[in-house]
């Protein structure tokens, strides 16, 4: 009896909270496909992914801890909505116990069956994530659809738990909630109603306060250490609850009392439905707020982490690099092994010089130090200016495709990142006895374009000078460089070929360094090998950098769908209510299309208002993030001003709104059908 | 107050079928009456004698099988869907047995809010709220929420939200079913004299003998018929009672409820 009840109900829970058993499905499908990465054997064959595993785990954790609690929360709503029918059972004799284990067995189906429907479309999503992600290294996809046994035994092991929490809390729940306390629960809902005071209204600017104070805080730092930050996660979290708590009674003290207003264009239905709403589900309003700003901010670091890396790779201009320390090299050797393996378009070798001037590295450092970063460690090997050949240059400027200059043979000019560019112009202008063994340099003769400069050992380290080719004569060989363009981008495997074949060839990793003796200097040319490095050696060395965007995105994906659902259930949640308000309107003579417009538009107030505080806080986080990760990656900006900033805000934000779209899109639809049913 | 003239409700045959081909369920059968402006009539009968199906009917929220309805020269039976609302906007007023109010409305915005809809300024919706709610004893409560005032101000809300429109017709479907003895007494009262004063024309559902009473007109309704009619014409309120009974008594002894 028990048991067809539960399978009864459950198929009733089923369609009633639709958005909420399509939720758990995204969940499972999410969980799934991320936990896939870790058992995928493409993935672990791409270097520099180590970490990724025990990232996932660590997001999964916090799914775990954070959907536990939701899907707590949810089946306590979807139960107390209930409480009708719950007090029928008692009344007919149905003990509390037994109540509580005809929900746990309808819950369970539920669950249970949306663990089934979330596998296969965990599956699909999985191969898109790995598509994306092996696409990311350069690498070849190949379509495969299986079910990993390791991933659904940890995939189902992680929904249990949430499940099971979610199932003996709220078992609890039934076995002491009295027959009392469910036939009144109605009421004291609705008495829940508005009841505002000044206390409440000077919550409201106090929380606007610590708002824009919260802002500032983690917007400017005032302080400069982590405890602004600290302080200022503090004062909005403050915010966004006082703020769901205290804005309806603000609200109705400002707009209620206006009947000039709220009597025209049917505002007063619009107005006091929503005050109502937000005013009885205000805590639930502040988290789901919360849970979106999070997720709108890891979407915008997430972005910012991919842009910042892709900048990275996009100015590492070579395919390949080839570095031998100190001298220059003969470098047919590798050349024959690299043209038998790849087709290579066009290739140099060329040397890097130094001398024991320094006049464009004191400005290097200065605006270095301008920008705040004046805590770097130097390299051994970029004490003084770099120097390059003319011809060099122009043969490399020539093969990247780059417009062709005449160089005066008797001039000096400066190829550098264009953050210095400004500075050295300045040097240049203000210098006038300025010169390179003699020869001078060029008014406006500074080049810009990405050089492969971003970093240490590339065509010097954010600039070099090119100079006539004889003046290199009295210099020393910093270290020479043979450098390819091939035809095609190369993936792990390539890379993993060409340090296998090339004996004496070592993969540079730039994260990896020791301190030269006697100095405060580091060096990574640590062993007597030659080192290969170029765009996709530096695109595995930011492998970290993905690891983290994709866990990222992992947490902001699911923290999204889970406020947006929370959101609907409790809007859809009020159906009753709703049809019964929409028939008085129809008595009092309002018609269809109206009724139908208003609902909706109070839809719309409602979807809106709890992203509008998320998105503006997570605004402060993404730019205060994306500041302090570029000075990190790199000693001087790679981008051009802030609107790099600003993509990054624009490109997650409107992944952020489709998403939520969505959820909108189907709760619209699904409320039009409660309405036409 | 009753012109006899021009009725301004004519109930021509009407007739009222459920359900489907196997099984169909007759509401309403060939029931006619007038109802003349200014009048105060009451439908009385026993659970499932149709007064319930007839006032739907009559307002326009169901659709009759068979048969006419003419509301001031109109014929409400063959409006379509697109004009339904902006007839029960501009000539009838509802006054239901669970009061119908917003709960998220004061109750000075839920007496307002059919003259919202219908696109009154503000300045005429306060004047016509402060008149209703002096009329009915409402002034003091009008910034209080539906659940922090008693059953009796409920209704007294609802009435004036039904009266505030000035229609031509107000339907009032059981509307002491929730209401203690005294503020049914009070409510009936009140529209009694809202009928005299404004003359509003009220057409009242209600199995309660007592409430029926404060009418002029009761037409009884049994099986979906016409069983009887009785005015009560220049009698006391309480010799009316005692005819009404008398005429329950006359309907088979059953206890309408």
């Amino acid at each position: 009896m028990l048991r067809e009840l539960s399978i009864r109900n459950a198929k009733k829970q089923s369609k009633e909270y639709l958005l909420y058993f399509v939720t758990l499905v995204c969940t499972v499908s999410f969980v799934y496909a991320f936990n896939t990465l870790i058992f995928s054997d493409s993935v672990k064959a791409l270097s520099g992914l180590e970490v990724l595993p025990y990232m996932i785990v660590a997001a999964s954790l916090l799914i775990v801890l954070v959907m536990g609690w939701i899907i707590s929360y949810m089946t306590n709503y979807m139960l107390k909505k209930r409480s009708k029918e719950f007090s029928i059972y008692m009344i007919s004799g149905i003990s509390n116990k037994n109540i509580s284990i005809l929900v746990f067995y309808e819950n369970f189906l539920i669950g249970f069956l949306a663990f089934l429907l979330g596998l296969p479309v965990g599956i699909l999503l999985s191969q898109l994530l790995e598509a994306v992600l092996l696409h990311m290294f350069g690498m070849m996809y190949t379509l495969h659809f299986h079910l990993s046994l390791f991933t659904t035994g940890l995939t189902l092991l992680y929904f249990l738990v949430m499940l099971l929490h979610s199932l003996r809390k709220n078992g609890k729940w039934i076995r002491k909630v009295s027959l009392h306390d469910l036939l009144l629960y109605n009421r004291q809902n609705e008495k829940s109603l508005l009841s505002g005071s000044v206390l409440t209204i000077g919550m409201f600017f106090l929380s606007v306060f610590l708002g824009g104070a919260g802002a500032l805080l983690v917007y400017a730092q005032p302080f400069g250490n982590g405890y602004d930050v600290l302080a200022g996660i503090i004062c909005l979290v403050l915010f966004l609850f006082g703020f769901f708590l205290s804005v309806p009674v603000f609200l109705i003290a400002h707009f209620a009392d206006r009947a000039e207003w709220k009597y025209r264009k049917n505002r007063l239905l619009i107005f006091r439905g929503f005050t109502a709403k937000i005013h009885s589900t205000s805590i639930v309003m502040g988290v789901l707020s919360a849970l979106l700003m999070l997720s709108a901010t890891f979407m915008g670091i997430g972005t910012a982490v991919c842009l910042i890396a892709n900048k990275n790779v996009e100015l590492n201009v070579f395919d390949i690099m080839i570095l031998h320390n100190g001298e220059l090299q003969e470098y047919s050797p590798y050349e024959d092994i690299l043209g038998s393996s790849f087709p290579i378009q066009a290739s140099h070798t060329y040397g890097i010089y130094t001398d024991t001037k320094k006049d464009f590295l004191i400005v290097r450092n200065k605006t270095v130090s301008d920008m705040g970063r004046s805590n770097y460690y130097p390299f051994v090997e970029f004490q003084y200016d770099t120097y390059m050949r003319q011809s060099d240059y122009i043969r490399l400027r020539e093969i990247l495709g780059y417009e062709p200059v005449k160089l005066n043979p008797y001039s000096c000019y400066v190829h550098c990142i264009p953050a210095l560019e400004k500075n050295f112009e300045t040097l240049i202008e203000q210098g006038e006895k300025l010169e390179c063994a003699g020869y001078p340099f060029t008014i406006h003769g500074i080049f810009s374009e990405p050089f492969s400069q971003m970093d240490a050992y590339g065509n010097g380290l954010e600039y070099v000078i090119v100079v006539p080719d004889q003046a290199i004569n009295q210099m020393k060989v910093l270290y020479s460089l043979h450098v390819s363009i091939t035809e095609s981008p190369l993936n792990s495997n390539d890379l993993q070929s060409i340090t296998k074949a090339c004996e004496g060839l070592a993969k540079l990793q730039r994260n990896v360094g020791k301190s030269a003796p006697g100095s405060n200097a580091v060096t990574s040319l640590i062993d007597d090998v030659d080192y290969l490095s170029g765009k996709w050696v530096d695109k595995q060395n930011l492998s970290q950098l993905y690891s983290m965007a994709i866990c990222l995105f992992y947490l902001a994906f699911i923290l999204e769908i889970t406020g947006a659902a929370i959101l609907a259930t409790q809007i859809l949640g009020d159906r009753e209510k709703k049809q019964k308000q929409d028939n008085i309107l129809r008595q009092l003579g309002m018609n269809e299309r109206l009724i139908t417009r208003l609902n909706n538009r109070q839809l719309s107030l409602l979807f809106l208002f709890p992203i509008l505080p998320a998105l503006i806080i997570s605004s402060c986080f993404i730019y205060a993030s994306s500041i302090k990760m570029e000075l990190s990656a790199f000693q001087l900006p790679v981008f051009t001003g802030n609107i790099w900033i600003a993509q990054a805000l624009s490109v997650s934000f409107i992944f952020f709104l489709l998403f939520y779209g969505v959820y909108y899109i189907a709760a619209r639809i699904s409320y039009g059908r409660q309405y036409n049913n | 107050m009753i012109n006899s003239k021009e009725p301004l409700l004519h109930v021509d045959h009407i007739e009222k079928y459920y359900g489907n081909q196997g099984v169909v369920t007759k509401a309403l059968a060939q029931v006619s009456f007038d109802v003349q402006s200014g009048e105060y009539i009451s439908i009385m009968g026993a659970s499932g004698s149709g007064k319930t199906t007839l006032l739907n009917c009559i307002s326009t929220i169901d659709m009759v099988s068979s048969g006419h309805i003419i509301l001031d020269g109109k014929d409400i039976t063959t409006i379509d869907e697109e004009n339904i609302a902006a007839f029960r906007r501009n000539n009838l007023g509802f006054v239901f047995q669970d009061f119908n109010l917003l709960d998220t409305l004061t109750l000075e915005e839920n007496i307002a809010l059919p003259l919202t809809i219908s696109g009154v300024s503000s300045a005429e919706i306060h004047i016509r709220i402060c008149d209703i709610s002096e009329r009915l004893q409402i002034q003091d409560v009008l910034q209080k929420f539906p659940f922090q005032i008693s059953g009796g101000q409920k209704q007294r809300c609802a009435f004036a939200r039904a009266v505030i429109g000035t229609p031509k017709l107000i339907m009032a479907d059981e509307p002491t079913g929730s209401l203690d003895s005294n503020s049914s007494r009070i409510l009936l009262e009140i529209m009694s004299k809202l009928n005299k004063e404004i003359g509003a024309t009220i057409l009242m559902v209600t199995h309660d003998a007592f409430c029926a009473s404060y009418a002029e007109r009761i037409l009884f309704l049994k099986d979906g018929e016409i069983f009887n009619e009785i005015l009560k014409g220049e009698k006391t309120r309480s010799a009316f009672y005692h005819e009404i009974l008398d005429v329950l008594s006359l309907l088979g002894g059953d206890r309408l409820c």
